[in-house]
């Protein structure tokens, strides 16, 4: 009937991928969409920041993984959803340009004629101009969002109202008006209160340490093991260093101390991955991390911590690694993490020196199996060849997963770490 | 600049790191660390700070000089007067 | 304020007859409004009263003497045409749209058309096919011309004169099932022609009205509160310029609302109200906007059915006890 050949791969449905809200922790199971950072129709490369969530640890940024365009956005902020829920839907790049070339030679899509028209001149006409477009199926997308009635949806952006668990008494269980009494009560009991918002947060954010801790100490058998660290040589060299440079290029002993682990590591991986399940369990077992992703423990000034991550720890120099150092801990500060740092650590450490505790014996994280614990450097008087000298020494303190790890080979650990620290430049 | 000047851009370099510190809440003659709680990353960061808004660079040695609130401020406050005269 | 009991059409003469005394270029003109009294009973005993000169029999000819209207107006009379019913004015549609509502425009401002134009209207005589149209919306959608739907019948009584003073056309409809109704009327006008107002405050639900489906709405609304639903009743009065401000504070109010409206379905003002709601009032609602129209077919003749296409109370009712569940 027609000249020109349909080809199939032209008209069909673009391959597409589900953008979920993240879990970003063993322990999270729903999270908030605060903000989107795209549209629909926008193209987005991978790593691009897309949205902003709001989770128990706080405000981060997400990003997407893939790269192609935003295709349909599901959820509109503010929203909590559990973790996997279907936010929006990416079109991904490679699928869209498959589309493109092919549509030129197309004239534009017209539906075969209507047994109406008789006239057979005219039919036949027609029939050599009309081109039968398959229609491109449109894709059933499932409503994975909160239903609720613009005036529920409007107040809960106004009042920060949580709807997920509201049990809506309108169609498909659409959340109307009369289903907030309730909730707009108890917001107006606790306005008195006068709380600011960074105490609900800071709640979250113990609730969410709560759970995590315990579900550690309740699973994992840890083990301690201390190790006195001489940094003597290390001080002296960040001071040479430094005397040369700007603040700016600064070196902190940390930044030594998280080169010192990573190279360590390269060597004993088996205190960096994870164990998944139980003993229990069939398929219970330590996954070795293919990098090294050190989480660090940042206290936040209002109160509770964030645990982001530095990633590629061995790849990068000490200087990198502190410039590193020096963004996450802003960004901590002013919640614009991003959930890939708060999502891969494959061990974490605890600068509690700072603090002025001597030694810290940390809680794992889980699904981690090991967690280090600096503390303060001190000055001590150490006998070394029959001679007293003055040094400066920093107790580093391991807790290790016995279930992975045993005594032995936490103690090699240890002092491979300690041996490192003592030739500072070559790290 | 003059000493109040300087003052400020104390207090505002601190507030970069310490966002909720107030003058009244810092006692000037004691520990700047201590007082705004602030750790190894926070004080370079403040250092860093009043480089950018002040362009003196304080070195690692200089430290002692510049632990109190007072201290930074005279500090500050002579090299500052050097720039401007030289 | 005094106050007096009337009906419909007695309300209605009592404005003629002020208009008639109050402005010497008044004059009513239209197909037995003067010997006959008017086809219902509106003009009885002016033409005795007033004389051939104010009260003016016209020949069957609707686009005849509609045109003469707009030439009087033009003239610088002030015209009140009545047509019989809504129904006969499709003959008058040239003159009143090409005419009566564009000549400002098309002079460049140089000319008015003061002219009114009453109109019966509405369904539930048994008057059938022909003769039982809504045709507010037809005449509401023409920029030029003013559409006004007494409901009540101090509307009735005041209207008419607030409408005169208008230097544009304004085209009145008298619904034919309120005429024989009694209703209080006062000396004055509660508000000017152009707004719309709540007949009765409620919480829950705003029921937005006009014309002959008022009394459907408040008869609905005290039902409803049996029910504990308050309804809210808005009766429009002015169908073009619509009280866009009335409709959207009592949705804001109430966040539901379901209007009624005797014309059918499709095309209908209901619909045009409802895209206002929409546009100005979406962030208030708590569940779609429902309309009640008439049913989609010419207007029987046997009552029964007549009755089974017109909107109902007992579907305001339903209606309304759905919406509280946004259904």
């Amino acid at each position: 009937m027609t000249s020109t050949p349909i080809d199939k791969t032209q008209t069909s449905v673009a391959e597409f991928e589900d953008i979920t809200m993240p879990s970003l922790g063993a322990d999270m199971t729903e999270g908030t969409l605060t903000e989107w950072l795209v549209k629909e129709g926008e193209q987005v490369n991978s790593g691009d920041i897309i949205a902003v969530l709001e989770t128990q640890k706080g405000a981060i940024d997400m990003e997407v993984y893939s790269s192609g365009t935003i295709a349909e956005i599901l959820v509109t902020p503010v929203t909590e959803v559990p973790v996997g829920t279907v936010l929006a839907r990416l079109a991904l790049a490679e699928a869209s340009q498959k589309m493109s070339p092919q549509k030129s030679s197309v004239s534009t899509p017209i539906l075969a004629p209507t047994p109406a028209v008789t006239a057979s001149d005219t039919s036949t006409e027609l029939e050599k101009n009309v081109v039968v477009s398959e229609q491109v199926k449109v894709v059933d997308v499932k409503v994975t969002g909160v239903k609720a009635s613009p005036i529920v949806r409007r107040l809960a952006k106004e009042q920060q109202l949580n709807l997920t668990g509201i049990k809506g008494s309108g169609p498909q269980g659409a959340i109307l008006l009369n289903d907030l009494a309730p909730l707009l009560k108890a917001k107006t009991d606790t306005k008195s209160e006068q709380h600011k918002p960074a105490d609900k947060t800071e709640q979250n954010m113990r609730n969410a340490i709560a759970v995590a801790m315990t579900k550690s100490k309740q699973e994992i058998p840890h083990f301690y093991l201390n190790l006195e660290l001489d940094l003597t040589n290390a001080q002296q060299w960040l001071q040479q260093q430094n005397q040369a440079t700007p603040p700016e290029e600064h070196l902190l002993l940390l930044a030594l101390l998280l080169k010192a682990l990573a190279n360590s590591l390269v060597k004993y991986p088996k205190l960096n991955g994870f164990y998944q399940g139980s003993i229990f369990e069939k398929n219970s077992a330590f996954e070795q991390a293919n990098a090294i992703h050190i989480g660090n423990v940042i206290s936040l000034r209002q109160g509770g911590l964030v645990v982001p991550a530095i990633h590629d720890v061995d790849k990068l120099s000490v200087s990198e690694l502190m410039q590193g150092l020096r963004d996450i801990t802003e960004r901590s500060r002013n919640g614009h993490l991003r959930s890939s740092e708060l999502m891969d650590a494959t061990i974490t450490v605890t600068n509690m020196g700072e603090r002025g505790a001597d030694s810290v014996f940390g809680i794992i994280y889980p699904p981690q199996v090991a967690i280090l614990g600096f503390g303060k450097v001190r000055e001590i008087a150490k006998v070394v060849n029959d001679d007293v000298v003055i040094a400066q020494v920093l107790t580093v303190s391991l807790s290790a997963d016995h279930r992975v790890i045993d005594g032995m080979l936490a103690a090699k650990f240890l002092n491979y770490l300690a041996k490192k620290l003592q030739k500072p430049e070559r790290l | 600049m003059n000493n109040n000047n300087t003052q400020q851009t104390i207090l505002e370099a601190i507030q970069e790191v310490a966002p909720e510190i107030e003058l009244d809440d810092i006692d000037m003659d004691e520990d700047i660390r201590e007082e705004c709680d602030l750790d190894s990353m926070d004080f370079l960061n403040y250092l860093i700070a009043l480089k950018k808004s002040t362009g003196i660079s304080i070195a690692e040695g200089d430290y002692t000089l510049v632990n109190t609130f007072n201290k930074m401020l005279n500090y500050l406050s002579e090299r500052l007067s050097e720039k401007s005269s030289s | 304020m005094s106050e007096q009991v009337l009906t419909y059409r007695e309300a209605l003469r009592s404005g003629i007859e002020q208009a008639l005394i109050d402005d010497e270029r008044v004059f009513l003109m239209g197909e037995d409004v003067g010997r006959y009294g008017g086809c219902y009973g509106v003009s009885k005993g002016l033409f005795e009263r007033y004389g051939e000169q104010k009260i003016i029999d016209t020949p069957l000819c609707e686009s005849g003497f509609v045109g003469v209207g707009v030439g009087a107006a033009l003239g610088g009379m002030r015209p009140i045409i009545e047509v019989m019913t809504v129904n006969f004015s499709l003959l008058a549609m040239d003159q009143i749209v090409n005419s009566a509502a564009t000549l400002r425009h098309m002079s460049g401002g140089q000319v008015n058309v003061p002219l009114v134009i009453r109109m019966a209207c509405g369904a539930g005589l048994q008057l059938a096919a022909q003769h039982s149209h809504s045709w507010e919306n037809f005449y509401a959608h023409i920029p030029g011309l003013k559409v006004l739907s007494p409901a009540t019948h101090n509307d009735a009584r005041h209207m008419l004169i607030q409408a005169l003073a208008d230097p544009d056309p304004v085209i009145i409809f008298e619904h034919v099932m309120l005429l024989n109704t009694n209703g209080e009327v006062s000396d004055k006008s509660e508000a000017s022609m152009k707004k719309a107002l709540v007949r009765q405050q409620g919480t829950d639900v705003s029921l937005i009205t006009y014309g002959g489906s008022l009394t459907k709405a408040l008869a609905a609304a005290k039902q409803l509160q049996t029910l504990n639903i308050s309804a809210e009743v808005v009766d429009l009065r002015c169908l073009r310029p619509l009280d866009t401000k009335a409709i959207v504070a009592s949705v804001t109010k109430t966040h539901r609302a379901i209007i009624i409206d005797e014309a059918w379905l499709t095309g209908s003002l209901a619909g045009e109200i409802s895209a206002i709601i929409m546009e100005q009032a979406f962030w208030h609602l708590d569940a779609p906007v429902k309309r009640i129209c008439t049913a989609e077919v010419p207007i029987p003749y046997p009552s029964h059915l007549e009755q089974a296409a017109l909107p109902q109370v007992e579907q305001i009712v339903i209606a309304a006890q759905d919406i509280m569940a946004a259904c």
